[in-house]
């Protein structure tokens, strides 16, 4: 059972204390995985602000809900099961040999906050997002702090929903979504889905293994003829003044858009994905007035059983060069799927084998490879969950999310599924694309898509219609 | 290992990519592309990384690879040749 800790509220409000869940499951040390590894170097770059990239969700439970002991228990067992909710991270040496250290005892200290008797299901609701939000407001700090965070909002003693945040070293989406769906089912007292556990340290000795090394060779070699493809050119000029703030990303929720991009992705017998990557990739095209642009994708890396049971980052970027040829949309959408599905193939590798490529090729041309520009299907089923009925265009148009002062990406055209609303946001330096163009590239991307739903469009006509300059 | 076996092992692995969407028998006895027969870009994907583990070759998909890996008889056939 878990012990009481000492209950001291972390702030002036008494309806908030700390549970000790006290642990005790199989340690060990090794190197970080090439995916916990490819988040390490943003969260040092980015400092304190990493923290608005924490992965935050709430597990809601059904009515009468649970006791606390009951739910701390199943934290309890949760954390004894995934290797990652009970690792710390760090660069002891200072050269890059970046470690986890998983514990094989120690403590989570588990927020519990009491809405009250009479509190509604909204207001439940309410105040699990805002826990929620409060839990990620602090950065993680790996090296002596566990990369998860749990809170549970109560009403009348027994527990109603948990908020639980992820740092995105130790976790990506799917693996945030695979915590949260295993603690779920410890709570409602449900068996574990069969097959064994892929743990980190597995992963890591794998990937250091002759089968993990070929596998990065192969995606070097994947890299390297790819980045050939790239013109030495220059990009058109990112002459335009900064708005503030200077890298802004906007929404746009529209069923009809989302339907339209099945339309599309059926008659070409490619993917939804593959549609709305081949529009960012023209969109980008035109951006930088260069026929031939490279695009970061985000590759979840969960193509076999055992992936898709790791509950650690996976996420890479894999790589698409994108030729802009004098074709119809469909073509160019059905090259655009041959090509990425290719990528994504390639996005597993070591990050240093991948740094070092870039620095030898940038070494030997005269305009650095621009690789700022990315593409991220971030819905886990990969394809669009429509409500039956007509799908609705978007009825408030784009809409602001936030702004960054910098950020890695200096073009991104996220996918995303909001319960049964589809979205998709477009994250741009507004030195390239000013910022009123920002929202009129999404709606021209729901217009132009509902229109080639009837019939294929010449390529050469998508910069227009999404407010761009002309090829 | 013959053509024939390879073959055979080849539809197997079609049958573990797909999750048995395809069965063996199904992509042995085919004259259609397998994306016919429903091979996803999952499926195919899951299909090359284990020829690539089980035969110790590289599949480039954006070459000749796609169509390669849509025949198993031309599978099988790069796969002796090499």
């Amino acid at each position: 059972m878990p012990v009481t800790g000492s209950g001291a509220p972390a702030d002036t409000d008494t309806r908030l204390s700390w549970q000790a869940v006290p642990f005790r499951a199989e340690g060990g040390s090794g190197p970080v995985t090439w995916g916990q590894l490819h988040m390490w170097h943003p969260m040092l770059r980015y400092g304190a602000a990493f923290a608005t990239l924490s992965l935050r969700q709430v597990v809601a439970l059904p009515a009468p809900g649970v006791e606390v002991g009951e739910c701390l228990d199943a934290i309890r067992e949760l954390v004894e099961t995934h290797q990652a909710l009970r690792t710390r991270f760090a660069d002891r040496s200072g050269t890059g040999d970046v470690r986890q250290d998983v514990a094989a005892e120690g403590t989570h200290l588990v927020e519990v906050y009491e809405t009250g008797e009479h509190a509604s299901d909204g207001a439940v609701a309410a105040v699990a997002e805002r826990r929620g939000r409060k839990l990620a407001a602090e950065p993680f700090r790996h090296s002596h702090e566990w990369p998860v965070r749990f809170g549970l909002v109560c009403r009348g003693r027994r527990v109603r929903a948990v908020a639980v945040v992820c740092s995105h070293v130790a976790f990506d989406a799917w693996a945030a979504d695979l915590v949260g769906g295993a603690l779920r089912r410890l709570i409602a007292g449900e068996p574990a889905p069969p097959g064994g556990i892929w743990q980190p340290l597995d992963q890591a000795a794998h990937e250091r293994s002759e089968r993990g090394r070929r596998e990065d060779a192969r995606a070097m070699r994947h890299w390297r003829a790819r980045l050939a493809e790239v013109p030495d050119t220059a990009p058109r000029p990112a002459d335009d003044p900064p708005a503030a703030p200077p890298i802004q990303q906007w929404w746009l929720t529209s069923n009809a858009l989302a339907a339209a991009s099945v339309a599309v992705a059926e008659r070409t017998r490619t993917s939804t994905s593959a549609v709305l990557l081949t529009l960012a990739a023209t969109a980008l095209s035109a951006i930088r007035g260069q026929r031939t642009v490279p695009l970061k994708l985000i590759a979840g890396n969960r193509l076999t059983d055992r992936q898709q049971r790791l509950a650690t980052s996976a996420a890479q970027d894999a790589l698409l060069v994108f030729e802009r040829a004098d074709v119809g949309l469909d073509e160019a959408v059905r090259e655009v799927y041959r090509r990425s599905t290719s990528g994504y193939m390639r996005g597993a590798y070591d990050p240093r084998s991948l740094a070092a490529l870039t620095d030898e090729l940038n070494g030997e041309r005269r305009h650095p490879l621009d690789l700022t520009g990315y593409f991220n299907d971030a819905r886990l089923a990969h394809a669009w969950a429509l409500p039956p009925g007509p799908a609705a265009p978007s009825s408030r148009g784009p809409t602001f999310v936030r702004g960054y002062e910098r950020n890695d990406m200096g073009f991104c055209l996220v996918l995303a599924q909001q319960g049964p609303d589809c979205q998709v946001s477009l994250l741009a330096d507004t030195t390239r694309l000013p910022a009123d163009r920002i929202p009129v590239l999404l709606s021209g991307l729901e217009s132009l898509l509902c229109e080639a739903a009837h019939h294929d469009l010449p390529l050469h006509e998508v910069p227009s219609t999404l407010g761009l300059p002309p090829p | 290992m013959t053509d024939l076996a390879t073959k055979q092992r080849l539809a197997e692995l079609v049958a573990e990519a797909s999750d048995g969407a395809i069965t063996a028998a199904q992509a042995l006895s085919t004259r259609l592309p397998l994306t016919d027969l429903g091979l996803t870009s999952l499926s195919r994907m899951r299909l090359i990384d284990a020829v690539e583990d089980e035969y110790g070759v590289d599949i480039e998909l954006d070459g000749a690879g796609w169509d390669l890996v849509d025949d198993l008889d031309a599978l099988s056939a790069h796969l002796a040749a090499r």
